[in-house]
């Protein structure tokens, strides 16, 4: 029994003296609410590079709080960047602090806060501390996202095809590199697709990047379609790739002249109208490049150059034979 | 069924209880250290091989009319933590680790601390009091057991130290002159660093203690110094910006150059000073073998910078290696050194003055039978940098940068390096750099934010930015007929999309032809209005066009025929009016 006492007296005085301190507090002034909510890090870093962590810290102050915050680095074991700031009411307070990678091996630091209250710093709180780590490397993951698989793209010269996401994911030192994608992919005959830029607003390509940390780069394409403009007859024109939703212009000729089974006598032919993907009766017409496209002119013989021509000759012959008639008349009376 | 004794109840619901008061009372993490008992606290201690000196640090705590109290470093903040680890870089560190002590005049804490500091080998034993620390170590200071014992040097930071309101609300107290400590200090005889913060209302009580200190030299075998130093921007704490809450680094190279001149003050005899100015003045003597130095040019104030050296040989040990300022005629550091082992050395020195070139000068120094001066340097002359680096990066040779509406322009290595005042800065850059009628650099950013073309900048401590453009060239298009767009400035590497907007079938040449689209000058296939152009170098496209003349074999017949019956029909008439006149 006795050393049971032994046991209890001690943590009976020492819940005794709690709850008196707390009694104090409450009569004093409201303890403020103040915690670590989030941390915001880089994945990886390199080894001797600075590097930003942001902490966001939730509270709820009556008062104005004096607040410190810091990060302990347990790899060098020293205090990093210790900030004081002050907090009243309610809300969120991001604190950024300055790190850096001071080893080779794993980062191991902890986030350190704590607030004035009654006199005295308040840390000793499990929301008042958060562990984390960050691992150090000597390289960055560089990854590409393509739209199809199976792309081959260039990074530095070197060629690398594209898993069957469409995502080329390479390991590399940090620096300057030259990547380059295909400025076209074919889907089909009629459907390919077409470089327009990056995800972060470049439109060259090739193009250079910095890469300084875990890059991600998404190279963004459009759809173009294949307009086909047939004619049995003539030149055509606006055949060619659109951009998808686009408006593509095509024309033939209004009228063409095709050498008939008399050379010197052509067939003239009249643009009628468009069919297969357009109905229009213009020669010049337009079309919205929704899917690939394919028009088709139709022409219709015009008979007026061959009336012409015939009479044009039947009255050329009936000079002919006038001017005869009258050439043999004058031989005769001479 | 087992009946449960009620006191294990008990037991379970108390740790229960608890369990969450003792899970979170870990310490907050240190530095590994060492537990020493001494005075009758416990003191966390950070020995450091490299150095023959020891410093105390005496925290903030509480005021009572008869006491002040310390807080043991777990109660410290963040800050003075930093600030702690910082001292323990360059010293031997010990701070109380759990407890408060309790300070009052006949305590004797300082003396009997230095007292083990001493037994456990440190040569020299430095104070550094904070607050209510400060306090403590003015009063051990100004009223000393004995010097013997006391410490070599002490800084007393933000301590009230001639609190006028104390003294009358407690006249009678035993404590009292614990807050008087400025009325006595001419007591003093131990070298005293005084730093204070310019925002805290009670800095004149520590000028007041500075300012009633003896005068700097020689006491008996000792050579006290004094220092006075108003921080601008700090409060109480006078390594935490008012600013900001951000850590400064200054006030560690302030007291380090403190501790390090009170370390190489036993050198401070007129005999050596004497000698070195002499030589300094008329170049060396006989006696004197030169000191061949390699040092910075240029270096920032309030950092430490090396000073490499090769010594002559000889054969007096023990040597000292030591830097000697000759502006203020004193030596500011000094190192042992033994000359028959090695004779290449590195030196460190820190600026923590005002001065913008200080003159130093190595001094070789030997003990027989007296302090010698064995050999010297040539007077170095080091200029001192004391405002931030704003470090601009381009890739851009010749860039003309803007800063505070002052041009700037980027060196060789494509950047600019610049020294500006503390505060806020205005960066300009220009938008586009143009380079010829049809290649020019346009801007993209200016610290990886993409922004316009001038930035905010507020500078307190070293400063890197980067600047980034982007090549473009010039797509000149033309055409004689129609409306084409897509032209002007693209990406180098870029795909720039043109358009064509024409009537095809307008009557041309005063209807004899019709317009007729014939392709584009880099690309004679293509009949597409629409068109891409790889923008790999500046380019000029132009639309080609031809025009089709109409119905030409039909109108030939016509023509023919109208010519025929016209010669026809003359021929008739000359031969009706021949016949008549015959």
């Amino acid at each position: 029994m006795n050393y049971k006492l032994a046991i209890l007296f001690p943590l009976i005085i020492f819940i005794a003296f709690r709850a008196v301190g707390t009694v104090q507090a409450i009569i004093a002034e409201p303890e403020p609410m103040i915690e670590i909510n989030d941390i915001i890090l880089p994945e990886k870093v390199l080894q001797g590079q600075n590097f930003a962590v942001n902490i966001s810290v939730v509270y709820s102050c009556e008062k104005r709080t004096m607040c410190n915050m810091g990060i302990y680095d347990y790899n060098i074991e020293k205090m990093m960047d210790p900030k004081m700031f002050y907090l009243e009411g309610n809300g969120t307070e991001f604190i950024v602090l300055s790190l850096h990678a001071s080893s080779e091996k794993k980062l191991v630091f902890e986030a350190l806060l704590r607030y004035w209250y009654l006199n005295g710093w308040v840390y000793q709180k499990e929301s008042l501390r958060r562990p984390f780590s960050i691992n150090v490397t000597d390289s960055f993951q560089l990854a590409l996202l393509m739209p199809t698989s199976n792309i081959t793209i260039k990074i530095d010269n070197e060629e690398i095809e594209t898993d069957p996401l469409g995502t080329v994911k390479t390991s590399v030192k940090p620096g300057k590199y030259l990547i380059e994608v295909p400025q076209k992919i074919n889907s089909t005959n009629n459907t390919r697709l077409s470089f327009i830029g990056w995800s972060d607003g470049s439109k060259s390509n090739p193009r250079l990047t910095y890469v300084q940390h875990d890059k991600n780069l998404t190279a963004e394409y459009e759809k173009e379609y294949y307009l086909n403009v047939n004619s049995s007859l003539g030149e055509t024109l606006g055949n060619g790739w659109y951009s998808s939703g686009s408006v593509a212009t095509f024309s033939v000729p209004d009228s063409i002249y095709v050498p008939g089974i008399l050379q010197i006598i052509p067939d003239k032919y009249l643009f009628m109208k468009w069919t297969e993907d357009s109905d229009a009766t213009a020669s010049i017409s337009k079309i919205v490049m929704a899917s690939p496209r394919t028009v088709e002119a139709n022409w219709m013989l015009d008979e007026t150059p061959r009336i012409l021509i015939l009479v044009s000759v039947i009255i050329i012959l009936f000079d002919l034979a006038i001017l005869g008639y009258i050439a043999k008349r004058r031989r005769r009376n001479a | 069924m087992p009946r449960i004794n009620p006191e294990i109840i008990l037991i379970i619901i108390l740790s229960i209880t608890l369990a969450p008061a003792f899970t979170y009372a870990d310490e907050t993490p240190h530095k590994t250290a060492s537990i020493e008992q001494i005075a009758g606290y416990n003191w966390y201690h950070w020995p450091n091989p490299e150095t023959d000196a020891c410093i105390i640090w005496l925290g903030g705590g509480k005021t009572t009319p008869t006491y002040v109290t310390v807080n043991p470093y777990n109660l410290e903040s963040l800050n003075t933590m930093r600030f702690i680890e910082d001292l323990a870089e360059h010293y031997g560190m010990l701070a109380l680790s759990k407890g408060e002590i309790q300070y009052a005049v006949d305590s004797r804490l300082v003396s009997e601390t230095c007292r083990w500091i001493k037994e456990y080998g440190y040569k020299y034993v430095f104070v550094v009091g904070y607050s209510t620390g400060g306090m403590a170590l003015a009063y051990e200071l100004t009223f000393p057991g004995d010097y013997e014992s006391g410490p070599d040097a002490g800084v007393i930071m933000s301590s009230m130290l001639d609190w006028q309101e104390m003294v009358e609300r407690h006249k009678t107290a035993r404590g009292i002159d614990l807050y008087t400590s400025a009325q006595n200090s001419g007591r003093v005889q131990r070298s005293v660093l005084l730093m204070y913060g310019e925002k805290a209302w009670f800095w004149g009580q520590g000028e007041k203690f500075y300012k009633n200190l003896p005068e700097e030299g020689w006491m008996n075998d000792y050579y006290f110094q004094k220092e006075w130093r108003l921080m601008p921007g700090v409060e109480h704490e006078v390594f935490t910006l008012e600013d900001d809450g951000s850590y400064d680094s200054k006030p560690v190279a302030i007291i380090v150059n403190f501790f390090e001149r009170v370390r190489a003050s036993s050198l401070n005899t007129e005999n050596l000073i004497q000698k070195i100015l002499s030589v300094s003045n008329y170049g060396s003597s006989n006696n004197q073998q030169t000191i061949q130095v390699l040092y910075p040019s240029k270096i920032r104030s309030y950092r430490i910078f090396q000073i490499n050296l090769t010594t002559p040989s000889t054969e007096v040990n023990p040597t000292w290696i030591a830097i000697f300022d000759l502006d203020s005629n004193s030596f500011q550091k000094m190192m042992e050194t033994n000359l028959m082992i090695k004779n290449q050395h590195s030196i460190n020195g820190v600026s923590a003055t005002n001065q913008s070139i200080r003159n130093l000068i190595i001094a070789l120094i030997g003990y027989k039978e007296d302090l010698q001066l064995l050999g010297i340097s040539k007077t170095m002359e080091i200029n001192v940098e004391h405002k931030p680096l704003l470090k601009i990066m381009t890739e851009i040779q010749g860039l003309n940068i803007k800063i505070d509406e002052t041009a700037f322009q980027t060196d060789e290595a494509e950047k600019i390096q610049v020294h500006l005042e503390a505060g806020n800065h205005t960066i300009e850059v220009p938008k586009i750099v143009s380079i010829s009628d049809v290649e020019r650099l346009n801007l993209v950013s200016i610290d990886n934010k993409i922004n316009n073309n001038s930035m905010e900048v507020y500078l307190e401590k070293d400063r890197e930015i980067t600047v980034r453009y982007q090549t473009q060239y010039q797509l000149s298009l033309l055409s004689e007929y129609g409306t084409i767009s897509g032209g002007g400035w693209h990406d180098e590497n870029s795909t720039a999309k043109i358009t064509l907007d024409v009537n095809l079938g307008e009557p041309v040449q005063g209807g004899l032809g019709i317009l007729e689209f014939d392709g584009w000058s880099d690309n004679l296939e293509s009949k597409n209005l629409n068109h891409e152009v790889y923008m790999n170098e500046p380019k000029k496209i132009e639309a080609r066009w031809t025009f089709k003349t109409t119905d030409s074999p039909i109108w030939i017949f016509a023509f023919a025929s109208a010519i025929i019956s016209v010669i026809t029909f003359l021929v008739y008439i000359m031969t009706l009016r021949r016949g008549r006149m015959s």
